[in-house]
């Protein structure tokens, strides 16, 4: 197994491409001010499938004078860029390690043999501003599955390999390759356009009931003929190009820190090149024993700790892992500017998990960090569990960072009190 | 616990009740419920006196009521109960009323990612991977086959293009495969293994000529010039002998296929016992297909494991391996198969020589595509032929042509003939004729007609679409006759195809597919190992296949007199007298044996408990849904959950017995707790104990081991309805005491899957015919399977409601009567 790292000097090198950006605006669809002040505004949402230990995450005390945690550690060089929340949960979003679908969606009992799920907060922003940049929103995974769901509650495929991701960002394909795929997109909506007279002709003799299966099957079909007529004016622009060599996968899912790291780097890459806004990311987590010092267990069996002290020992070595790569990655963020703010000031980070207490299969008191965008940070928010407000609330505050205006999502009435704008 | 069984006998009169016999449930509500829910109090909001008779607005609220009244929920244990028949009488009136109040639910559904794969590897005759190009499908009732389930999005019309065209893609052989060989490696003459074995690598060694592996570990047994050097279907075989099993011992080795080294998924092509000497070694043979330069990968899977530092008593046990060898490719047409049954034979098509391929092993290689000389002429007859088979039905001309139109458009804009097809056959694909299950012509038919009644059979027994003999006698009309559809049935269960049903079935049911989901803590259950996974799911799987084609009782499922073993899982259950790992039988329980039923399936404790802990809540939670058919609601919010604890110092049953103390969380764990406590008995892999297992302990390690014996399992406890157990075999028999309710369970659940929808409570004539019908075939599972075909629910459309419903005005005038299609074809 070999990886190639996306290392600090190829970002540097990468930064090149911040010139070429101006350009690249001007081919948007809606096209951007150049006015200062008004650069896109982004999102990326980071879900732990296996929780996040809070013990070592929250601190005792709340507001701006918290004292350092250990989880909290390697984030403290950007201390007034982040804030620590605790107490928050989904309101009836339970099942264990199954609210992991709820988690950017804010769905209530994603457990139960019935559950449907609704729209998550980057597919709900993806459908606004989505149009602006080549992809409309990327799902990654380090594992399985992915936190991304459309509006009719289906599961988006993540991408999970760093390397496709960057081929479509960043690599040209020949000429050859390039024709085909102009072949593809007008075979596609060719194709689209019959499937859809054929759905309406079939939705005018269904029955009642069956009309909203069809008007779904109606309604998908058009959006990807949109698509797809975006994707077609997208095939002929040139892709962003930047001075960095693609990412060779690392299969070994041990290896955690490399893996981790290849998705983080490839996250700021396409943020940096606009060639997305919207990023979801499901962390990994399984039951590979994780390549780390002083871990020899899996890291599933290590969430299940049952208060064993020992293996919390192990679990806390890989959370501060990879509170370490993420410290790494907000930098990474800080250090690029765009007009007069880092890219970090640009894009609302949000990192949590959908498990409270991991080895209860809890869904409350959710681990919860909130860092970039135009929040006040630097502090401590510490909600009374049960009395505080739903954790759906931070995600009208990231639509709202977005500039969607909107004061509802989900089961949040507003934006979330303390992380003011 | 089911406070009201349904009596057997007593459920003939399960006809539907008519409107005029008005059911006085005023006085059923007066007796039972409205000291809660009448003028004085309203509990849950509820306010029962005021509630409207049955109609569509107040459906939803009377099927709560019929769910609480069913489950036994309500009244509650403080009131007094209803007798057994006079819920019964209440719920079979309101049953008739839900039915003709509800609005029909949804019946037409997409097919799901799996049924998806399988029609197209039927429709086209190809193998390639396509379920995983789809994004996951949704559940309602427990089941990913389900109307409402089933959700559609962009993303997924867009993966449905991507599929289309590997399917496509598939079905054209580019490269003319080489005459048949054998490749053959004899280990002891690779390098990689001589070196092995000089260098005393993972301890491999060498005996009688043979190469002897010990662990699945590294190094791998090298057969390298074995490989195949292109893609191709190849009958491999492999020489192996035991080397030192030891007495009781039947080793094993497990060959996989797939890529040698880095990615790729690894195929598992059986289990073989390691059998013979080193004079006379077993042959495994298999035929499998392999793309170029897969590798075999034979791996020794061992049980007991050996630990060279501890069992000293013994020589260590290995795998011989003396050579491996590969015979094909085995198919051998060249246009293939696949692409006769899509394009034809004509004459006027050819295989063009094109672009060079470069394969490793194979100088001056050429890819090739299929031209035609008469491309319009075959454009259409290629498309024509495939519309009716896609679409399980005959086909309009109108609707054939759409598709006729767009590939030769197409092919007049530049496309090649390969590319005029492809992207015809992909527009088949796509359509809402092909995708959509259970979308029958006539919206006002009351009654399926056949083409659909064919679809419906093969998607419930096959998750795929009918096959010709299926269709034919659709033609015919003849799948109305019910003895013709006991025969199809018979015929379809008989067939290998009935094996998706097994694992799409049980793997949902018994949440099988989700076995993988934790690995066993090491340290806690270092028994546990692949061979005993793979064992867990055969037992679970073989033993409803034997139920299947025995037409054994359901009742089985609870507690059954044999189990389906192997000697892997007979010694983890302990009973002896099971020789080899590969065969599964039907082996006879001893009297004294816990085993017998599928609450002591390995399996089901697995999947059932995490890694290191069990949680009564969870294994509660799963019988009450799986076996007794009432699922537990979600806690409420802001309880504080349980939180295990393997220190050793305390257990599960105490810290919930602090839990039930707050009367909110009593109300549902009452119900949920006691079967969890009975199965309390069995560990994390489906062992039986007695004390758990914890990694600190006062007490002392258990020999061999690094775990401490911790404290006594209790698993007596009293069911919500007050009868008591003192261990789990009589909390099996108390399930026993009430089968009415487990078989209804089970035929609930098979109707679901079955149908392809969600069962109401209006739906519960089909769920007592389902039990009428096999009760008279002494609860067979084969004659459940046949009745929910017979059922309402499959064989009708959903009831209409009385109300007028309003229909959209069509924006232009009708089809006229004269281009009405017949009634078994679909489209305009």
């Amino acid at each position: 197994m070999s990886s190639s790292h996306l290392d600090r000097r190829t970002f540097l090198r990468a930064a090149g491409v911040g010139l070429a950006l101006p350009g690249l605006q001007c081919m948007t669809r809606q096209g951007l001010s150049a006015e200062p002040g008004s650069e896109p505004r982004r999102m990326v949402a980071i879900c732990a499938p296996l929780g996040i230990h809070t013990p070592l995450l929250f601190p005792k005390t709340a507001g701006k004078d918290y004292e350092v945690t250990p989880y909290l550690e390697p984030l403290q060089p950007l201390r007034d860029k982040f804030t620590v929340i605790s107490g928050l949960m989904h309101p009836m979003v339970d099942g264990g390690h199954a609210a992991e679908k709820s988690f950017l969606t804010g769905a209530a009992h994603p457990g139960q043999p019935s559950f449907r799920n609704t729209i998550s907060v980057d597919q709900f922003a993806a459908e606004r501003i989505g149009h602006h940049t080549r992809f409309p929103f990327l799902s990654l995974s380090g594992g399985n599955g992915g936190m991304s769901y459309t509006r009719s509650g289906v599961l988006i495929p993540s991408e999970q390999r760093p390397s496709r991701v960057f081929q479509q960002l960043f690599l040209e394909g020949s000429a050859a390759e390039k024709a085909a795929q102009v072949r593809r997109i007008k075979d596609g909506q060719s194709i689209l356009d019959l499937v859809a007279n054929q759905t309406n002709q079939l939705q005018r003799v269904a029955s009642q009931a069956d009309r909203a299966t069809l008007d779904q099957y109606f309604t998908s079909v058009r959006e990807l003929e949109q698509r797809l007529a975006q994707a077609e004016q997208w095939a002929q622009r040139p892709k962003p190009v930047v001075d960095s060599k693609p990412p060779t996968d690392i299969e070994d899912r041990a290896n955690f820190t490399g893996r981790m790291k290849l998705l983080l780097d490839l996250i700021v890459l396409a943020l940096q090149t606009d060639s997305t806004r919207l990023i979801t990311l499901k962390g990994p987590g399984g039951n590979e024993v994780v390549n780390l010092k002083g871990v020899d267990d899996g890291w599933h069996n290590l969430s299940h700790h049952g208060r064993s002290p020992e293996k919390i020992q192990q679990l806390a070595i890989i959370e501060k892992e990879e509170m370490r790569l993420f410290g790494e990655f907000l930098q990474n963020l800080a250090n690029i500017q765009e007009g007069g703010h880092s890219l970090l000031d640009q894009t609302a980070v949000l990192l949590g998990s959908n498990l409270g207490n991991a080895s209860s299969h809890n869904n409350s008191n959710l681990p919860i960090v909130v860092a970039g965008g135009r929040f006040q940070h630097g502090q401590h928010l510490a909600f009374e569990e049960r009395q505080s407000p739903p954790l759906a609330n931070v995600l009208v505050s990231f639509l709202q960072h977005l500039q969607i205006e909107v004061d509802q999502f989900s089961s949040g009435t507003g934006t979330l009190t303390g992380l003011a704008v | 616990m089911k406070i009201v069984p349904l009596s057997l006998a007593f459920s003939l009169a399960c006809t539907l009740v008519s409107t005029a016999d008005a059911y006085e449930y005023h006085a059923y509500f007066q007796r039972h419920c409205l000291k809660c829910h009448g003028p004085d109090r309203q509990e849950s909001e509820l306010r029962l006196d005021r509630l409207a008779a049955p109609s569509a607005d107040s459906a939803e609220t009377w099927q709560r009521v019929a769910e609480m009244i069913d489950t036994g929920d309500m009244p509650p244990d403080s009131e007094t109960r209803p007798a057994a028949s006079e819920s019964r009488s209440m719920l079979d009136w309101l049953a008739g009323e839900l039915q003709r109040v509800t609005r029909p639910v949804a019946t037409v559904r997409r097919m799901n990612r799996v049924e998806y794969e399988n029609t197209v590897h039927d429709l086209l005759g190809i193998d390639v991977p396509l379920a995983s190009l789809l994004p996951e499908d949704g559940e309602i009732q427990g089941f990913d086959n389900v109307a409402g389930g089933l959700g559609i999005s962009s993303i997924l019309m867009e993966r449905y293009l991507e599929a289309a065209d590997t399917a496509f893609e598939a079905t054209i052989r580019r490269i003319k495969p080489l005459p048949p060989d054998t490749r053959r490696a004899v280990l002891m003459e690779a390098k990689e293994n001589i070196d092995s074995v000089k260098g005393q690598k993972g301890g491999v060694i060498e005996s009688e000529g043979a190469f002897v592996d010990f662990t699945p570990g590294w190094p791998p047994a090298r057969v390298d010039s074995a490989h195949p050097i292109e893609s191709g279907v190849y009958r491999c075989r492999v020489a192996v002998w035991p080397h030192d099993p030891g007495p009781h011992r039947t080793l094993s080795v497990a060959i996989f296929t797939g890529p040698l080294f880095g990615p790729g998924e690894r195929k598992l092509n059986g289990i073989f016992d390691v059998t013979g000497t080193a004079d006379k070694p077993r042959i495994i043979e298999f035929t499998t297909r392999m793309e170029e330069l897969h590798a075999l990968h034979i791996l020794p899977w061992i049980y007991p494991e050996h630990v060279t530092w501890r069992d000293k008593e013994e020589s260590r046990p290995g795998v011989a391996i003396a050579w491996a060898e590969t015979y094909g490719p085995l198919d051998q047409a060249f246009p293939a198969e696949s692409q006769i049954r899509l394009f034809g034979d004509a004459k006027t098509l050819s295989m063009v020589e094109g672009d060079s391929v470069y394969i490793r092993h194979r100088r001056g290689v050429k890819s090739h595509y299929v031209e035609s000389s008469e491309p319009r002429a075959d454009i259409e007859r290629i498309i024509r032929d495939l519309t009716p088979r896609a679409f399980r039905r005959p086909v309009d001309e109108a609707l054939t042509d759409q598709f006729v139109h767009l590939a030769l458009a197409r092919f007049d804009q530049g496309s090649t003939f390969e590319q005029a097809v492809r992207a015809g056959v992909t527009a088949v694909l796509c359509s809402p004729h092909f995708l959509l299950l259970n979308a029958t012509p006539d919206p006002q038919a009351t009654q399926v007609d056949d083409y659909t009644l064919a679809s419906r059979m093969s998607y419930f027994l096959w998750s795929s679409m009918p096959d010709d003999e299926l269709l034919r006698l659709a033609a015919a009309g003849k799948l109305s006759d019910p003895a013709v559809r006991h025969a199809q049935v018979e015929r379809m269960i008989a067939d290998p195809k009935i094996e998706r049903f097994i694992e799409n079935f049980t793997g949902q049911w018994l949440d099988l597919r989700d076995i993988e989901f934790t690995t066993p803590d090491k340290t806690l259950y270092p028994e546990y190992d692949e061979l005993l996974l793979r064992s867990m799911l055969a037992e679970t799987r073989g033993f409803f296949r034997h139920l299947l084609h025995e037409n054994l009782s359901v009742l089985n499922f609870v507690d059954s007199d044999f189990a389906i073993l192997n000697q892997r899982l007979a010694s983890h259950y302990g009973i002896d007298g099971v020789r080899g790992h590969e065969q599964f039988r039907v082996v006879p329980l001893p009297e004294e044996s816990v085993r017998g039923g599928i609450l002591t399936h390995a399996s089901v404790l697995k999947v059932t408990a995490n890694g290191t802990s069990t949680s009564p809540v969870l294994r509660g939670v799963w019988i009450l849904d799986k076996l007794l058919g009432q699922p537990a609601p979600p806690p409420p919010p802001g309880v504080p959950a349980v939180e295990p604890d393997i220190r050793g110092a305390t257990t599960i049953r105490d810290q919930l017995a602090k839990h039930r103390e707050i009367e909110s969380c009593n109300r549902c764990h009452a119900r949920i707790d006691p079967p969890g406590f009975a199965l309390e008995e069995f560990d994390v892999i489906g062992g039986h104990r007695t004390w758990y297992r914890s990694l600190e302990g006062k007490g002392s390690r258990i020999a061999k081991t690094n775990y401490y014996a911790g404290l006594p399992v209790e698993s007596a406890a009293k069911l919500i309805d007050g009868r008591a157990f003192d261990g789990f075999v009589q909390f099996r028999q108390r399930l026993l005491d009430e089968p009415d309710t487990v078989t209804r369970a089970i035929a609930e659940k098979l109707l679901i899957y079955g149908c392809g929808r969600p069962v109401t409570p209006a739906d519960r004539h089909s769920v007592n015919s389902v039990v009428n019908s096999a009760s008279k075939h002494d609860l067979g599972l084969r004659s459940m399977i046949h009745a929910v075909v017979e059922s309402e629910m499959f064989q009708r459309e959903p009831v209409a409601p009385a109300e007028p419903v309003e229909l959209e005005a069509p924006a232009e005038p009708t089809v006229p009567a004269k281009s009405t299609p017949p009634a078994e074809s679909i489209g305009s």
